[in-house]
């Protein structure tokens, strides 16, 4: 058994700062998604060329933790019919949570011996999409707006 | 600092050295932290690459994300083609004097 922190809260075995502490841990390794590492990859070497690759992050994290106990009333039930019933202590504790990671790539970095350029990288898919989606809202709004005012 | 709402963040990472070039990534991190909820959001995303020559002269070189550019390029376009489109059809259906 650890030795308990002075101040912890400990309530019917449940070491509540212990709890906390896992929940920050994970929270720190969260973080980490903003370092600079996570957005330029490592370079890959092609010949006196290296090509750095680079991405933007979009990190979303949310979580919960609760926990709860109780303990019977000892003098209470000594003075009801059936003493000794209801005591003792107990409890129990939960969390939960979740989070997503969106990552795309934006641009790559080529750095060779003539100099260094940076090469964008354009998602087809997304901007088809954007493009899709815009045309439909012109089409409609364009139609709504020819059928003329309604009259009831 | 850590009970900031709304936290940003410009880092610098390491060199990586070509022929006679050092290339240092940039990125930039905002994070939202709301005041009592768990949990966070991070956006973080390249800015810029620092190329650092032999004799020490540096060059910004922009990292620009077309894909970002483009998307809101086609909504903006989106958006002005109804406004433009409203505007035509309120002209033509205002009765003659």
């Amino acid at each position: 058994m650890d030795k308990q922190p002075e101040g912890a809260v400990k309530t019917a075995g449940i070491n509540l700062d212990r709890t906390f502490d896992d929940v920050n841990a994970t929270m720190d390794k969260f973080l980490e998604v903003a370092s600079v590492n996570r957005v330029y990859g490592a370079p890959i070497e092609v010949g006196d060329v290296k090509i750095i690759p680079s991405a933007e992050n979009l990190a979303i994290l949310g979580y919960g933790v609760g926990a709860g106990f109780g303990s019977g009333n000892l003098e209470a039930n000594e003075e009801a019919d059936k003493p000794g019933e209801g005591i003792g202590e107990g409890g129990g504790g939960g969390g939960g949570g979740g989070g997503k990671i969106l990552s795309r790539p934006v641009a790559v970095i080529i750095a060779s011996p003539e100099g260094v350029r940076v090469e964008p990288v354009a998602d087809r898919t997304k901007v088809i999409m954007a493009a899709i989606t815009a045309a439909g809202f012109v089409a409609g709004m364009f139609l709504r707006m020819s059928r003329g005012p309604k009259s009831f | 600092m850590a009970n900031r709402i709304l936290t940003q963040q410009t880092s610098t990472g390491e060199p990586v050295a070509v022929s006679n070039f050092k290339v240092y990534p940039v990125a930039h991190s905002y994070q939202v932290k709301m005041p009592g909820a768990n949990g966070g959001i991070i956006w973080n995303r390249p800015v810029a690459v620092i190329v650092e020559d032999s004799e020490g002269n540096k060059q910004v070189l922009p990292v620009t994300d077309v894909t970002r550019w483009l998307q809101v390029a086609i909504v903006a376009a989106g958006f002005f083609g109804v406004i433009l489109s409203w505007l035509i059809f309120r002209k033509s259906s205002k009765p003659a004097d």
